[in-house]
């Protein structure tokens, strides 16, 4: 995957690390998912809101064993809030022995003050597509 | 303020229609902060966004939308977050493509919006 800098070589570096990150854990670890998230973040999941990471975690803990493979990802600096990340990743997600299927999920990613040097999803919207 | 889901429609519609007829029309929708990422390329600003649009190599194109979501990406800017997924022919082509887009408008006056963040890819299986 090809990073090209206009914007920023800190945003490609956090999007690379946090993309690794988070398909590692949800593929492996999904009880942890909860990691990247705080009680206020918005998610919509294939058109469906949660409001919040605990009923979220709930449902994706219900799903089968997923193994995610990305193809591309891209990430731009937001304005309006400093420092925060977007970040829109394709891939195939496999479930259990089902067949792959395509998706589309996009985040923001905003600098976590309680832990200095962080970031949580502030954004999630996933899509099959 | 209006409903987002209602705003992400109205710019969706207005954004691919705009698209398919004449993409020079787009102008009016960036601005020279404005950041395209457009199958990894990054681009920043109005004219190289425009330039990078009205060159890619077809003469027709239309786009059809599967699924638009919309959530207020930061409530005291009044921004918005649009995620698009859909699929696209061009020219006498016959299988569409699929692509997904991401955009962020943010507030320019009463009413009204532009587009800072833009992010497209097609997706192959």
């Amino acid at each position: 995957m090809e990073q090209s800098s206009v914007y920023s070589n800190v945003i490609n570096s956090g999007a690379t690390a946090f993309v690794d990150q988070y398909y590692k854990i949800y593929d492996t670890n999904r009880g942890y998912i909860d990691g990247f998230y705080k009680e206020n973040s918005a998610i919509l999941w294939n058109g469906n809101p949660f409001s919040g990471i605990t009923q979220f975690k709930d449902f994706l803990l219900k799903l089968p064993v997923t193994t995610h493979t990305i193809q591309t990802y891209d990430c731009q600096p937001v304005l309006g809030s400093e420092k925060s990340i977007m970040v829109n990743v394709n891939g195939e997600v496999k479930y259990s022995d089902q067949s792959s299927k395509q998706f589309h999920q996009n985040f923001i990613l905003m600098p976590d003050l309680e832990k200095q040097g962080t970031y949580y999803v502030a954004h999630d919207c996933f899509r099959f597509i | 303020m209006a409903d987002i889901n209602e705003i992400a429609k109205v710019f969706v519609d207005f954004y691919y229609g705009n698209f398919d007829a004449d993409r020079k029309n787009l102008r009016n929708v960036y601005k020279d902060i404005s950041m395209l990422t457009f199958e990894g390329q990054q681009i920043r600003g109005v004219n190289g966004i425009i330039e990078k649009l009205t060159s890619l190599g077809f003469q027709r194109i239309q786009h059809k939308i599967q699924t638009v979501d919309a959530q207020p990406s930061h409530p005291s800017a009044g921004s918005i977050l649009i995620s698009v997924t859909g699929q696209l022919l061009t020219d006498n082509e016959e299988n569409p493509q699929r692509f997904s887009q991401t955009f962020q408008l943010v507030p320019d006056g009463p009413g009204n919006y532009f587009i800072y963040n833009d992010i497209f890819r097609l997706c192959y299986m």
